[in-house]
């Protein structure tokens, strides 16, 4: 039994490898390019947010009518929600960045149990309802008041709708599903006794 | 307290010479795809060059990289599971399967990349595991380097001791 367990090491410790290593200077140069992409993936979502932050809230000044106003508390609601969006990105990288620090040389154990509650908060706890509740009711609304006021619209008010309405449909479902799955996970470390 | 700089690199240079051929067979057992596991690689190099930064020397240098690695590492894994819907197993469910007459009847690239895929169906902590085991580490450490006890490191080697001696018999064919 032992000769075939040396044996096992010896495959695995001799087999051929590319020879990949780093020198300081390609360190520096990846950590470069990827401060780039996360920054320019900042910069796309900031910019996402902001349109839709100044987009709406042109919407809520401008609708100024009696009959109006169902669109302008939509606006609003979605103007917050774009708002809030960005606070939570914001707060969230600040705290990725913390906590990749702070865990990146934990025991194993302790790191992969909180990378799993990460990854099933992500999909099932605040930050993803706060997304939901905060995001879909400012859109519908306005979309409700925009036929209200301006019935000729509905058409095209009742594709966004339906559309919105599917993806709602198809996130939710989805997400707890993964987070259940990342629930079960811990379930088994916790039933291992790990 | 943070190291500096120059201290930083000199600890990165000193891992990155000592600990090249281990962190690329690390990267091996957790991704199969070559220009993935070059980007894992790179990954792994750039989180110790970072964690290097608060090395306080409460653990050695050696169990220090391997924490550092596996968690870059099992960050990658469960990005990519999402991804690809990879399901994974424990070393239990593994030892439970029966041996083929093929598992045995192997050359040693066969029984390197049977292995290697073994390796990549198991859980993290599984994986970790086996790998240091594999890597010749004791015991003592990989409790350690995981955080599982003493007890279930203890466990699980004797379970990756049946596994390997079940199939992958030594000296058969050269």
């Amino acid at each position: 039994m032992n000769n075939q367990i040396n044996d096992a090491k010896k495959i695995w410790q001799d087999q051929p490898l590319e020879g990949m290593t780093m020198s300081l200077q390609q360190v520096h140069e990846r950590i470069d390019k990827l401060s780039r992409i996360v920054r320019r993936r900042n910069l796309i979502g900031g910019f996402a947010c902001i349109t839709v932050l100044l987009g709406f809230s042109y919407f809520f000044a401008a609708l100024n009518q009696p009959s109006e106003g169902m669109e302008r508390i939509g606006a609003a609601l979605t103007a917050i929600g774009a708002g809030y969006i960005m606070y939570q990105l914001a707060i969230g990288k600040m705290r990725r960045q913390t906590a990749i620090a702070e865990t990146q040389a934990q025991a194993s154990m302790s790191f992969y149990r909180s990378e799993l509650q990460r990854q099933r908060d992500f999909h099932q706890g605040v930050w993803f309802w706060s997304r939901m509740v905060v995001f879909a009711p400012g859109p519908v609304i306005f979309l409700i008041g925009m036929v209200k006021a301006n019935p000729a619209f509905s058409r095209g008010a009742l594709i966004e709708g339906s559309i919105a309405l599917a993806l709602l449909v198809w996130a939710i479902p989805r997400n707890l599903s993964l987070a259940k799955r990342f629930q079960q996970e811990l379930d088994a470390l916790d039933s291992a006794g790990c | 307290m943070p190291v500096l700089t120059a201290t930083q690199d000199s600890l990165y240079q000193q891992c990155a010479a000592e600990y090249a051929g281990a962190l690329e067979r690390l990267a091996r057992s957790y991704e199969a795809e070559p220009e993935a596991r070059r980007d894992l690689l790179q990954d792994i190099h750039v989180a110790l060059w970072r964690s290097f930064s608060s090395f306080n020397g409460l653990c050695s240098m050696r169990t220090w990289i391997y924490r550092v690695a596996h968690n870059t590492a099992v960050t990658h894994v469960l990005r990519e599971r999402r991804r690809r819907g990879q399901a994974m197993v424990g070393l239990e469910e593994i030892e439970e399967m029966p041996a083929t007459a093929a598992d045995r009847d192997q050359d040693r690239q066969q029984r390197l990349n049977q292995l290697l895929s073994m390796i990549r169906t198991l859980k993290p902590i599984d994986r970790q595991v086996i790998l240091a085991y594999l890597e010749d580490l004791e015991a003592a450490e990989i409790a350690e380097i995981t955080g599982l006890s003493p007890a279930n490191v203890a466990t699980k080697i004797h379970r990756i001791k049946n596994i390997l001696s079940r199939r992958f018999q030594a000296g058969e064919r050269p």
